[in-house]
């Protein structure tokens, strides 16, 4: 690690939780078919959440149990920030999914989107978590193998559950909710189940975020964030935990390759994506896996 | 004859329109009927108040499958549950999936594993899977669709789709099956072997069926009772020798006679 510089470390790590950010969202919208534009929204109350749990509790958990060594402790501690990030964040996945889950395709692309905008402005204005300012010494606890190694936690998680025979039901409920419905699936129950498992590793890839970058402002969860996280679904194909990967990792690169044409850099970016697309209507892999890669996983 | 669905006296309006009107019937354990009548007589509606699709008005649906289940109020999904499969009249498959997955996915309300328990992969999920698979394969192989179980649902030939839209009614263990317009677009080769396939399935699977069709010859030689619908209302109820000759039917296929 010490051999890479600071600023490639810093993009392998970021094409880790925007891979994070894609698998989790591709349960709901690819596997799911769930539209969903408040995916950053969710990434940005498991980053709040977890680094005002970093923040505000390490002292006082830390008094409850002053003989354990530091090197475990600190891991022990990052672990429970990142599954208190995830609850609040799948909390939340309940709480918005119950009542807007009934809606379909274009209502709850409008439904989602105001939520996540709604977290974003109740968020800005907590003071707690710095309001406007921004959020402050956050400690930096992530590194590369916290953020892989979850990732691949998660991709095993969601390969496990969308191809195993129970797991089929998300893909019938994408397929046709009143065919599921007529072969005894309870649809809305998917729906949530999708939704909550999504947002909870969404607010992970959060926490991991936030403990990145030691500092977080909702400008970085805006609307922009959500419809890049859908970007890197389609772009991956609907459904392809392998094309969600590559997308990830392609459209985090992407932008700093650009770098060179300054200041035609985004035009460019939403050049290739057109082009992209039309190359490949369908996604990468479309809603097909990279075999080698899935049988490994298996 | 003891019963297995009981209607009464069920009543559906949608705004100003009675698609249904004063339905009552009954249909025993393992009986096989045929529902007629001119477009637009309620056939389909009936189907989908039978299926949760649409609440019923006024009136009681029974289901009498061990206990005696009121249909009015559950959803799809538990109707399903507790007996009763259905097929589309515009074919409904999950049509990026495969033939295999479409009927396995038929199986899922048999499933016992929790999806925690399929993530850690545990041993009874392992084996419970397997079992289900090699069910799944076997239906397959009984309605002679292993050659194309790989293939996605919709490369599938139009005759193949209404047959896999069966085995994945039949993957969930009806008691009851309704299939609504199961001949559609079906030449005439197709049709026979429908109605060979329906009279099998009949028999060895011992459940009872309703269908809805257009196609006479299809019902003729298929159902040995027949009841017609015209206007949301049964204006018969018969053997096909008593529709034939019944004249209220032939009215409404044929219109009235008008004295010139």
């Amino acid at each position: 690690m010490i051999l890479i510089n600071p600023y490639i470390l810093q993009i392998i790590n970021l094409i880790g939780i925007n891979a994070i950010m894609a698998v989790s969202l591709n349960l709901i919208t690819g596997h799911t078919g769930q539209f969903s534009l408040g995916h950053a929204g969710f990434m940005a109350l498991g980053a709040y959440a977890s680094a005002a749990f970093t923040v505000y509790l390490h002292e006082p958990i830390h008094q409850l149990f002053p003989s354990l060594a530091p090197v475990y402790w600190d891991s022990f501690f990052f672990m429970t920030s990142l599954a208190f990030g995830g609850l609040v964040a799948a909390f939340a996945g309940v709480l918005v999914g119950v009542p807007t889950l009934r809606l379909r395709g274009d209502y709850l692309a409008i439904a989602t989107l105001g939520l996540g905008e709604i977290i974003r402005v109740v968020v800005l204005n907590l003071d707690f978590v710095g309001g406007a300012r921004g959020f402050t010494d956050i400690p930096e606890y992530s590194n590369f193998f916290w953020i892989y190694g979850l990732l691949i936690v998660v991709v095993i998680c969601m390969a496990r559950m969308v191809y195993s025979l129970k797991g089929k039901a998300f893909l019938a409920v994408r397929e046709d909710e009143v065919a599921a419905q007529s072969v005894g699936i309870h649809t809305t129950q998917y729906k949530i189940i999708a939704f909550v498992v999504g947002s909870f590793w969404a607010g992970v890839g959060g926490g991991l975020f936030a403990h990145l970058n030691t500092y977080l402002h909702t400008n970085s969860f805006g609307f922009l964030k959500s419809v890049e996280f859908v970007v890197m679904v389609v772009l991956g194909g609907m459904g392809s935990i392998t094309g969600a990967l590559s997308a990830a990792a392609l459209l985090t690169i992407l932008p700093e390759l650009l770098r060179i044409a300054s200041e035609w850099r985004m035009i460019f970016y939403a050049l290739l994506l057109i082009v992209m697309m039309i190359v490949w209507p369908q996604g990468l892999f479309g809603k097909r896996e990279l075999k080698w890669r899935f049988k490994k996983l298996k | 004859m003891t019963p297995l669905l009981l209607v009464k006296d069920c009543g559906i309006q949608f705004g100003g329109l009675r698609a249904l009107n004063h339905f009552s019937m009954s249909l025993a354990v393992g009986e096989l009927a045929g529902i007629i009548g001119p477009n637009g007589a309620g056939k389909t509606t009936f189907f989908n108040l039978l299926t949760g699709v649409y609440q019923p008005t006024e009136g009681e649906l029974i289901l009498c499958n061990d206990e005696e289940h009121h249909l009015a109020g559950l959803k799809s999904y538990q109707i399903n549950r507790i007996g009763v499969a259905r097929t589309f009249q515009n074919i409904r498959l999950f049509s990026d999936l495969t033939v295999e997955d479409n009927v396995l996915i038929g199986f899922h309300h048999r499933l016992k594993t929790s999806l925690a328990g399929t993530i850690l992969k545990t041993a009874y999920s392992r084996s419970e899977s397997k079992d289900i698979v090699r069910a799944g394969e076997e239906l397959l192989h009984i309605f002679g669709l292993d050659s194309v179980r790989g293939e996605l649902a919709k490369n599938l030939s139009y005759g193949d789709q209404r047959r896999l839209e069966i085995v994945r009614a039949l993957a969930t263990k009806p008691r009851l099956l309704l299939l609504d317009e199961p001949a559609a677009g079906m030449n005439a080769t197709e049709k026979k072997h429908l109605i060979e396939l329906i009279q099998w399935v009949h028999q060895h699977f011992g459940l009872a069926i309703l269908l809805i069709e257009h196609d006479m010859s299809v019902v003729m030689n298929l159902c040995p009772r027949i009841i017609v619908l015209d206007y949301g209302e049964i204006i018969a109820d018969g053997t096909p020798d008593e529709i034939r000759k019944n004249p209220k039917v032939i009215e409404a296929y044929l219109g009235t006679m008008v004295d010139s």
